[in-house]
C-alpha cells in the first residue's frame, strides 16, 4: 500500500468497517444480543448456572471449563449473550439434547428470574 | 553518549508515512499492550463468530495471535513500517475478538478498530469510529428501562461496587441514581455531534477525558484496553503545531542551557526552536528584557505562554512524557490519572507557577555554568 492509492483503499477499507458497525447497532435493536453495538457495561447481570448432562451434575469447575465463565457471577453485558453461549456450547457438544441447564439470574438487581437449556 | 537510531525511533514522530497524532496513537496503543501485557488474555477460539475459525488448530491459532501482538507492537514502536505494524496488529486482535464469544469485549474491538483505522492514513475515520462508539453506547442506554429509572447505577455503584461515596450519598439524595444515568445518556449523545465538528474538538476532548476519568477515579477499573484506547483516540482530535514552538530562554544561565539540552534529547522532532532572549527576539512580542529575566516564554501561533505554563505546553509534545503517563496509569491507576488531570489542567497552576518561580529566582546556584544573573545578596 503506497501513496495516493493506498491511502484511498485504506480509506474505503475504514469506511466499510464503519458501515458495519452502523448494520450492527441498528441490527441490535431487533434482537436480545449486543454484539458489536456498542453497548458497553450497559447491563449487570448476577447470574447461577447449574448444569445437568444425563442425570450427572457438573462441578463449578466443569462449568468453567465448559463455557468459559464462572458458575456464578456478575457479567457486564446483556445477560442473553449467556444464554447464547450456553445455546451455541450445547448445540456443538450435546447435539443429542442430554444436557438440561438452568440460569437463575437477575438484571440491574431486579427480581431474580430463570432461564432454562432446552427451552420449554 | 548518542543512541542507536533504532532504539530513538520512540521518541520520533515525525518524517514517518502517517501523521504525528497517528504515530503516537499507534504507540501509546502498543505500550498499552506490552505494558498491560494484553497477549495473555488471548484464548483459543470458542464459538467464534466467524464460523470455521474453530477449526484451525486451537493451541497454534492462539500462539499466532500473541506472537503478532507482541512483535507488531514492538514493530510499531521501533520501525519505520508503522501502517504495515498497526494494521497487521490491529487486525489480530479483530481476529482475537471474532474467534471467541468468550474472549469478545468492547474494549479490545476498540483497540483493534483503533490500530486498524489509523492505518488506513484518515484521521477523520478515528474521529467517526469514536463518535460511532458514543452514538451506539448513549442509544442502548437512552432505550433501556433499568437506565431510565436509575437502576442500573443504583445497582453497580450500590450493591455490586459498594461505592462508599454513593453509599454515603444516595439516602440524602433518591433521585441521584437517575439523575447520573440520564446524565450519562445526555453526555454519551452530545459528544457524537461534538466529535463530528472539527470546531468542536476541544470541548469533546476533555469531555470525553473527564467522563472517562471520572469512571475509573469512581470505580478504580480501567475496563481492561477501554480506558487507555478512549484516552488515546482522542489523539485524533488533536492539531499538530504547523510550525515548530519558539522557546524563549536566557541564554546566559548555564542551568537553563542545561535544561534545555535535556529537552532536546527528547525533542527528536525539532518541534522545540529555541532562541536566547539575549537575541531581542522578544521584541517581536512585545516581551521587554525585564519580563524575560523573569521567566522562560513559548510562542506556538498567537499564543504566548510564560513560566510554568510554558513549560507545560512544551512537555506535552514530547512522545515521552506520555509513554509515562501510560506507564503510571497501567501501575497505579487512581493516583496517576488524579495527578495526571491536575498537571494538566489550570489546577496545578499555583503550586507548580510558585515552584517555577522559585527555580527560576535561584537558578544561577544549580549547574555548572555561572548566570549572567546577580547573586542575591547575603546575610
Amino acid at each position: 500500500m503506497a501513496g495516493k492509492a493506498g491511502f484511498a483503499l485504506g480509506f474505503s477499507m475504514g469506511c466499510a468497517l464503519l458501515a458495519a458497525q452502523c448494520g450492527a447497532i441498528v441490527y441490535a435493536r431487533f434482537t436480545p444480543l449486543r454484539y458489536f453495538c456498542w453497548a458497553p457495561f450497559d447491563q449487570q447481570t448476577k447470574y447461577l448456572i447449574e448444569v445437568y448432562i444425563g442425570d450427572e451434575g457438573l462441578t463449578e469447575f466443569q462449568i468453567q471449563q465448559r463455557y468459559r465463565r464462572p458458575a456464578a457471577g456478575v457479567d457486564n453485558r446483556s445477560a442473553h449473550h449467556l444464554f447464547d453461549l450456553i445455546e451455541r456450547t450445547e448445540n456443538k457438544l450435546e447435539p443429542a439434547g442430554r444436557s438440561r441447564i438452568t440460569v437463575l439470574y437477575s438484571i440491574n438487581g431486579g427480581r431474580q428470574l430463570t432461564w432454562h437449556y432446552p427451552n420449554p | 553518549m548518542a543512541l542507536p537510531q533504532p532504539l530513538t525511533q520512540p521518541f520520533r514522530l515525525t518524517g514517518l508515512e502517517l501523521p504525528p497524532q497517528t504515530v503516537l496513537l499507534c504507540r501509546l496503543l502498543a505500550l498499552t499492550i506490552l505494558f498491560t501485557w494484553h497477549p495473555r488474555q488471548i484464548q483459543t477460539p470458542f464459538l467464534p463468530f466467524l464460523p470455521g475459525l474453530d477449526e484451525l488448530p486451537p493451541v497454534l491459532f492462539q500462539r499466532t495471535i500473541q506472537t503478532v501482538l507482541v512483535l507488531g507492537s514492538l514493530a510499531i514502536l521501533f520501525t519505520r513500517r508503522l501502517r504495515l505494524a498497526a494494521l497487521v496488529t490491529g487486525s489480530a486482535l479483530l481476529l482475537a475478538v471474532l474467534s471467541s464469544r468468550a474472549y469478545y469485549g468492547n474494549n479490545k474491538t476498540f483497540t483493534g478498530l483503533l490500530l486498524v483505522l489509523a492505518a488506513c492514513g484518515d484521521l477523520r475515520l478515528i474521529r467517526w469510529q469514536f463518535a460511532l462508539l458514543y452514538f451506539g453506547a448513549g442509544l442502548n442506554k437512552a432505550l433501556d428501562p433499568d437506565w431510565h429509572s436509575g437502576q442500573f447505577f443504583h445497582n453497580w455503584a450500590g450493591a455490586r461496587l459498594a461505592n462508599p461515596l454513593y453509599l454515603w450519598a444516595a439516602p440524602h439524595l433518591p433521585s441521584l441514581p437517575q439523575i447520573i444515568c440520564w446524565s450519562t445518556v445526555a453526555l454519551e449523545l452530545a459528544l457524537v455531534p461534538l466529535m463530528l465538528r472539527r470546531r468542536f474538538a476541544w470541548p469533546a476532548i476533555w469531555l470525553s477525558a473527564l467522563f472517562q476519568c471520572g469512571l475509573l477515579v469512581f470505580t478504580g477499573d480501567t475496563f481492561n484496553l477501554f480506558f487507555f484506547a478512549s484516552q488515546i483516540a482522542l489523539l485524533a482530535f488533536v492539531e499538530w503545531p504547523p510550525s515548530p514552538v519558539t522557546v524563549i530562554w536566557d541564554g546566559e544561565c548555564g542551568f537553563c542551557a542545561q535544561t534545555k539540552g535535556w529537552m532536546q534529547r527528547f525533542d527528536r522532532d525539532g518541534i522545540l526552536h529555541w532562541v536566547p532572549q539575549q537575541t531581542n527576539i522578544g521584541d517581536r512580542w512585545g516581551l521587554s528584557r525585564e519580563l524575560l529575566k523573569d521567566a522562560m516564554y513559548s510562542v506556538s501561533g498567537s499564543t504566548i505562554r510564560q513560566g510554568y505554563s510554558a513549560w507545560r505546553a512544551m512537555v506535552v509534545w514530547f512522545p515521552v512524557f506520555w509513554y509515562a503517563a501510560l506507564a503510571a496509569v497501567v501501575l497505579a491507576p487512581r493516583p496517576a490519572v488524579v495527578a495526571f488531570l491536575l498537571f494538566l489542567t489550570p489546577l496545578s497552576n499555583p503550586i507548580g507557577e510558585a515552584v517555577y518561580r522559585w527555580v527560576a529566582r535561584n537558578r544561577h546556584r544549580f549547574g555548572d555554568q555561572t548566570c549572567a544573573l546577580p547573586a542575591p545578596p547575603k546575610g
